[in-house]
């Protein structure tokens, strides 16, 4: 009989970003990055363990406005011609590194990535990656959690209720509608937890939501068992704690096993490093050098001095960092159980993105851990939040703290210098958001589209990643742009509908612009 | 001191995020006892005047990007967000257990209207923000009073974790008469440590033992860690060039790079010709596509040494075949860098 309990939770999010009024569009490639290099590794893992008959439980949250853009047909065009140009791309470096053995075997890699990835992508899913998740839960191996609608930082933009109840009933409508069944769980945007958003989830039936670590420890009353169960909110809502010894592991950028000199080194890019006539059809048209995804070297060191990257050497060390992460997560289970009597459950969240877009080799990583942790030791299991309950479903009531999982554990991250002039405008329009539903409610037509693209354009202003990326001081114009954006046509439609002279044919624009949630309810304002 | 935004001046500092200097600086206007300052602070009377534009937080000096692509992304900037939507209220939210942030707006009329009630001049009063401390229900809260600076709109006030505070901006006339223009929404900051709360059914043999072992004592930094790493290195490569411009391959191991000057050189060999379109090529026994007019290019990254190119064209009746065989050799020197005697800063 195991010792203790392991949960992995992998968070899939990336902001709403679809510009048809563009032909092409540079931060649209984040979608494309995050597919071949994370969504699609992690479905053939999945599906590798299948064919093996590995058993396997692993949690990963999708975000409404990632399964939007991934069923959005105008991005599943985009991505194929973006991964047609890398599969010619490739095929133009085997030829070009003839002569180099060092880089000719990664050119090789690629080739082969970027063919097996379209062969997925097209052929096997039909453009819908969406599905591919749902069949890895409907075989009960996967348990897809949702996410606040657009990711807005919740206790940031809780000024009215309307708010909270619509990103995160909007959340699970679109979940029920592209996985066939309603969620059990909730990633909270950046972990963001204020005493009482749980209400809102149990209003929609989720039984339970992850928190950062001190969510948990400076509950009240105090948690008889730290971040290793879970405890229950007044509202009966569980939330489970991140435990920090097993993310530093990987997290950490300097224990972390991310940086090992045999991984692949992000910032050596071709995109940037090869002559300009020949990598210019790959990268942005107007001549800016970006990112392509071939890269031929490894971490190395500290040095600039980069040696080749040697596949061979990455896979016997994504092996080793494996084993090792299995046996501290013994010891540590073996520990805790005997300190605790009772089994620990460790919860273990990333971003998904860590695995495979920043770290290339993150996903044989965690094939190698979940193939060992079924077949090497016996002392933990793999299991999946809400399994948790089947063990133990008497836990401690008590209310979680405050809490993020961003710098510094609060919400300054989102609430500083560079960002803070934000709040009072989204403020503004979510109130006028509810003047708006509770005056014209019941009113279908134009008027009823009017308040769903309101809605919409809300929720798109509300992201938190428009204020993160204001923090992080990175494409600021971008964000900048983005929330003005959808606050002014908010404004504009509030004040047409007030005004009682609706612009359809800006309407109708907007509608086929900001598509996302094509069902949402306004009335939930 | 008026609190609308009658004029523009430069946005005050209010952002503690430099904690050696924020703290202090901050903390002492909080802490300042208002009587004292009364008589120094200079009120001014400056007659209302349209409001600008509120101005974009400042971009990062570190961030730079290629023009051209800010153009390409930014082209049609919006209209700008309304300055004033008409409001009188102030509205607080929770940034740690140490900070709440409190941003409001207050109409002219609305000032002017109570400033009547306190005698209507101007010089007599301060524009303060008084924050109450709720935390003991029933209680009478105990408040302290933070004068507020020129054309402020918004303010980090320093806090302490676990407790409960409101906040009204209001108007305080020299001998302590206060009138409220606003009132805001109470907020509880977050615990900074375990509760002192400990329930009888789930009692634990060693609490603290528990939260080390569950990591407490790291609060707030494991998580973030390699995020802001990648993110810094993601800035990186966006402004391109610092961090990823450069190729050094295995035949160049060395570079020098003290002064912040760089320079870097590859080799590629291109090998084009032309046949009938009809014709089969191999280069070193591989297939080479032909365009249709018969032409081809090869393009190959060319490390030191010497390479035989063996290419080959057979006739499409596979009756002729020709062979041209280029000999390329590469050889490169690297001789030590040249530092200038006398413009050595």
């Amino acid at each position: 009989m195991e010792k203790g309990f392991l949960s992995i939770v992998l968070h899939a999010h990336l902001p709403f970003i679809r510009h048809p009024e563009h032909e092409y569009f540079l931060e649209e490639a984040w979608l494309y990055e995050a597919i071949t290099e994370t969504y699609i590794p992690l479905i053939h893992m999945f599906e590798g363990l299948e064919r093996d008959c590995v058993p396997w439980r692993l949690t990963m949250s999708l975000t409404p406005s990632l399964m939007s853009m991934l069923q959005d047909e105008l991005l599943q065009d985009r991505y194929l011609r973006h991964l047609d140009k890398m599969i010619e791309l490739s095929n133009k470096e085997i030829d070009r590194t003839r002569f180099q053995p060092e880089f000719h075997e990664t050119a090789l890699h690629y080739y082969w990535e970027f063919t097996r990835a379209k062969d997925t992508f097209l052929n096997r899913y039909y453009r819908d990656l969406t599905q591919a998740f749902r069949k890895f839960q409907d075989h009960g191996h996967l348990e897809i959690i949702t996410c606040a609608a657009t990711h807005g930082f919740l206790p940031l933009i809780s000024r009215n209720e309307g708010t909270v109840r619509g990103q995160i009933k909007t959340a699970t409508e679109l979940y029920e509608k592209v996985l066939g069944r309603r969620p059990i769980g909730i990633w909270l945007p950046e972990c963001g937890y204020y005493p009482g958003v749980d209400k809102y989830l149990k209003e929609q039936g989720i039984r339970y939501f992850l928190t950062d670590t001190h969510g948990i420890l400076h509950a009240s009353p105090r948690p008889k068992y730290g971040v290793f169960a879970p405890i229950f909110c007044p509202s009966g809502v569980a939330a489970f704690g991140r435990d920090v010894e097993s993310s530093k592991q990987v997290w950490s950028s300097i224990e972390g096993y991310p940086g090992d000199p045999d991984y692949r080194e992000f910032y050596r890019d071709i995109g940037f490093e090869l002559d300009f006539d020949y990598i210019r059809p790959y990268i942005s048209p107007d001549g800016l050098r970006v990112n392509t995804g071939i890269k031929y070297h490894r971490i190395t060191g500290s040095t600039d001095a980069k040696q080749p990257y040697v596949r061979g050497w990455a896979m016997q060390k994504a092996a080793n960092h494996a084993a090792n992460f299995m046996f501290n997560r013994e010891k540590q289970a073996e520990y805790l159980y005997d300190f605790m009597g009772r089994k620990p459950l460790i919860v273990a969240p990333y971003d998904a993105e860590l695995y495979g877009h920043w770290w290339y080799e993150g996903p044989e990583f965690l094939n190698f851990f979940i193939r060992k942790t079924a077949f090497d030791q016996k002392t933990f299991r793999l299991i999946a939040p809400s399994d948790y309950f089947k063990e133990y479903p008497v836990n401690q009531v008590s209310t979680p703290c405050f809490s993020s999982w961003g710098w510094k554990g609060y919400s300054e991250t989102w609430l500083s210098g560079a960002n803070d002039w934000i709040y009072r405008h989204l403020h503004k329009a979510s109130l006028r958001m509810s003047e708006m539903a509770q005056k014209f409610r019941g009113q279908n037509g134009a008027v009823g589209r009017a308040l769903k693209q309101a809605a919409r354009e809300l929720f798109l202003a509300q992201s938190s990643d428009w204020a993160f990326i204001m923090h992080t001081g990175t494409v600021v114009p971008y964000a900048v742009k983005r929330t003005k954006e959808h606050l002014l046509n908010f404004t504009r439609i509030y004040e047409e509908l007030m005004n009682n002279r609706l612009d359809e044919g800006w309407l109708k624009e907007l509608e086929r612009k900001d598509n996302i949630f094509p069902d949402v309810d306004h009335d939930v304002f | 001191m008026a609190l609308s935004p009658r004029k523009k001046t430069k946005e005050v500092s209010k952002e503690p995020l430099k904690k050696a200097q924020g703290n202090t600086s901050v903390r002492k206007t909080a802490a300042k006892p208002v009587a004292s300052t009364l008589k120094r602070v200079p009120v001014k009377r400056s007659a209302p005047v349209l409001a600008k534009k509120q101005s974009l937080p400042p971009v990062p000096e570190a961030w730079v990007m290629p023009p051209q692509a800010e153009a390409r992304t930014y082209q049609e900037m919006p209209r700008e967000l309304p300055d004033n939507y008409g409001d009188n209220q102030i509205y607080l939210l929770v940034r740690d257990p140490y900070w709440i942030y409190a941003y409001w707006e207050i109409q002219e009329s609305h000032q002017r209207h109570h400033l009547e009630k306190l005698g209507g001049s101007w010089e007599s009063v301060v524009s303060v923000l008084r924050v109450y401390d709720v935390t003991e229900e029933g209680k009478t809260p105990s408040f302290s009073d933070i004068v507020l600076q020129d054309m402020v709109r918004c303010w980090y006030i320093n806090t302490q974790p676990n407790r409960s505070y409101f906040v009204e901006i209001g108007l305080l006339h020299r001998d302590g008469r206060f009138v409220c223009l606003a009132r805001s929404n109470h907020v509880t900051t977050p615990r900074s440590g375990m509760s002192e709360i400990i329930d009888d059914q789930w009692m634990s043999i060693d609490f603290d033992k528990m939260y080390a072992l569950s990591g407490g004592f790291q609060v707030g930094k494991s998580s973030a860690e390699l995020r802001k790493l990648m993110e810094e290195r993601f800035k990186n490569a966006i402004t391109s060039g610092s961090g990823a411009g450069a190729v050094s391959s295995l035949s160049s191991p060395i570079r020098i790079k003290q002064r912040g000057f760089h320079f870097w050189l590859e080799c590629e060999l291109i090998i084009y010709g032309g046949t009938e379109p009809n014709a089969k090529v191999t280069m070193q026994g591989r297939p080479v596509q032909l365009r249709p007019d018969g032409t081809f290019t090869l393009r190959y990254g060319l490390p030191d040494g010497k390479f035989i190119f063996d290419c080959h064209a057979v006739s499409s009746d596979g009756v002729e075949e020709r062979v041209i065989t280029p000999i390329v050799s590469r050889n490169t020197e690297r001789p030590a860098p040249v530092i200038k005697a006398g413009k050595h800063p």
